[in-house]
């Protein structure tokens, strides 16, 4: 990469840790550092909120689907609005007017202390993992790309975000977050600019070659249990996945908690209502204009460098057979999309050369996918380097500096929200809980700043694992998912007012044994459906429980 | 607390009528673009 690039990624690293340092006044109170003052603005808390979703993986792997895979992600967000709109009269005035500092704080008050501590334990442990599989993802592929070593990249990524969170609390993961959104939201509109010069054919035409292999198709109508991006699952499964999220975890409910007051905090979420799917179509939309960019570049034959170099040295004779095929099926694939550009009528015919074309173009990078997985014993996961190739070749001096500093900004937005929030929950759910209720504020920021320094330690350690282990990421979301919908659901019971505080703690267990019923008998249903069982299994069995024994016991 | 104690249901129509609105358009001009390439 160009020097004037690295200045430029320096120069943000730099201002991220010092801008977060100088929020360091107004946090040596707990609820300072924890919750601002209660002070934020709602356009900082809705800005934060967006930034803490976008993670790096939105930045890299999703315009990566969308080239392989097209539009059709985009149904994964449809229950988003509704779920915001909805928290927004339920649980954000709950939780807010119940002056807590965790949504866990306000189980107890309502429940009872097991169901407080067993629920944030479960925050605990998704979390903390979790939080070390966001660092892996562009620690992964900054490694491959750069050929720097995993533990140097996870360092890069990890180690500014915990001290800027360590020393300025959520004041300065809130407002940094500002900061990183707009950077973010700039890149991605300059690089949808920049493809936009850059494509051989119009506009028009570069949305009929990628029409032509259905990447333009954002709905899929078809009920099936089995596909997670079906318009039914994006809406109904999307829903409940979008209320727990937004509505019980930590991360997230610890932003508006922070907001000056209830009709505060209800805008910033909806400013994800309004903007979250529109941003996230210019981010699917970049992917499918890289598609097309592809069609008229040469692109190589794995994307994955550290894999493209490993296959070349170690299987040079299939390599080369592969890279010839492949270059000829490029060609006709070049010569078929510029039939559709000039088409006029005839454009049902050309799509349909096109699309064979293409067909036997996926076939040669199939087998070229199965050599390097062959060949490094690793899955070649090659769609998240599609993007790091184009910027780091074909973006401008300058611009690709911006872009890679947005994607170091859209993984530390994430992990820092995680970081603070996992502090959070370790003090105030159990260290003021159970260990010291009555020491001072001091004493308790003091623990504060040691818990995320922990955390943050430990998610390092397990993005370096889970980056060797492949699947472990996998492993974090299914064990996530088990228990996301299940919590949604007591808080959905504590909105009730004759559900029992044992009934709720029964019915967390039960959902839980749901969805491991489901996960493991019926493995192909959808893990969004997943919530919906969760959710819907803990208040059924915490209505009933609590009606038919409930009316003498508490 | 109860949610109308913070805000009452002619405030939760009008919010969500206009996040719908908004949706609306955006699904509206992903169906047409879907409908218009889509060969």
């Amino acid at each position: 990469m160009h020097p004037i690039n690295w200045i430029i990624v320096g120069a943000y690293l730099i201002y991220v840790v010092v801008d977060g340092i100088r929020r360091v006044k107004g946090t040596h109170e707990l609820e300072g550092y924890f919750l601002a003052g209660r002070s934020l603005p709602w356009w900082a808390v809705g800005l934060s909120v967006m930034a803490t979703q976008l993670s790096a993986v939105t930045m890299i792997g999703t315009p990566g689907q969308g080239a392989t895979d097209g539009m059709r992600f985009i149904q994964f967000y449809f229950g988003l609005p509704i779920a915001m709109v909805v928290l927004g009269v339920t649980l954000v005035p709950f939780l807010h007017g119940a002056r807590v500092f965790t949504a866990y704080e306000y189980l107890e008050r309502r429940f009872n202390p097991a169901t407080r501590s067993f629920t944030s334990f479960l925050f605990l442990c998704s979390r903390g993992a979790s939080c070390g599989a966001i660092i892996a993802a562009p620690a992964v592929v900054f490694s491959a790309v750069f050929g720097w070593s995993l533990p140097y990249a996870v360092a890069l990524i990890g180690v500014p975000t915990v001290i800027y969170t360590m020393i300025g609390g959520v004041q300065a993961v809130a407002w940094v977050d500002v900061k990183q959104m707009v950077l973010i939201v700039f890149a991605l509109i300059a690089v949808t600019i920049v493809l936009l010069i850059q494509l051989p054919v119009a506009p028009g035409a570069a949305l009929d070659i990628a029409g032509a292999t259905g990447r333009l198709r954002s709905f899929d109508f078809s009920f099936d249990l089995t596909n997670t991006y079906t318009f039914w699952s994006g809406i109904i499964g999307g829903f409940f996945l979008m209320m727990s999220y937004f509505g019980t975890d930590q991360s997230q409910v610890q932003r508006y908690l922070a907001s000056r007051s209830v009709p505060e905090a209800r805008t910033s979420l909806l400013m994800s209502a309004y903007w979250k799917i529109p941003l996230q179509a210019l981010v699917l939309i970049v992917g499918v204009l890289i598609f097309v960019f592809y069609i008229f570049e040469r692109p190589p034959l794995l994307f994955n460098p550290a894999h493209e170099s490993a296959v070349r040295q170690q299987a040079p004779a299939e390599y080369e057979d592969l890279r010839a095929q492949y270059e000829q099926a490029l060609d006709e694939r070049e010569q078929a999309a510029l039939a559709i550009a000039t088409s006029g009528e005839n454009i049902e015919l050309a799509s349909e050369q096109f699309r064979a074309v293409e067909a036997r173009t996926n076939v040669v990078r199939d087998e070229a996918l199965s050599l390097a997985e062959r060949v490094t014993g690793e899955t070649p996961r090659d769609v998240n380097y599609i993007v790091p190739h184009f910027v780091l070749n074909y973006l401008p001096i300058g611009l690709a500096g911006l872009f890679i500093a947005a994607v170091l900004a859209a993984a530390m937005s994430s992990i820092a929200a995680e970081l603070n929030s996992l502090a959070t929950v370790t003090v105030i759910d159990f260290y003021r809980r159970w260990v010291k209720p009555q020491a001072t504020d001091a004493h308790f920021l003091m623990v504060s700043k040691a818990a995320t320094a922990f955390w943050g330690l430990v998610a390092c350690v397990v993005a370096t694992y889970a980056a060797t282990l492949g699947s472990l990421i996998e492993v974090v979301n299914r064990f996530g998912s088990f228990f996301y919908g299940s919590i949604l659901g007591v808080f959905l019971l504590a909105m009730i007012p004759f559900a029992r505080g044992w009934a709720a703690f029964v019915g967390l267990i039960a959902g839980m044994a749901a969805v491991a019923a489901v996960t493991f008998g019926a493995p192909d249903v959808s893990f969004l459906w997943h919530n919906v069982i969760g959710a819907v299994t803990v208040v059924v069995v915490g209505i009933l429980l609590s009606g038919l024994f409930g009316r003498s016991s508490t | 607390m109860t949610p109308d104690s913070v805000t009452g249901p002619r405030d939760f129509r009008r919010t969500l009528v206009r996040v719908l609105a908004v949706q609306l358009a955006t699904v509206l001009l992903l169906w047409l673009l879907q409908a218009a390439f889509t060969h």
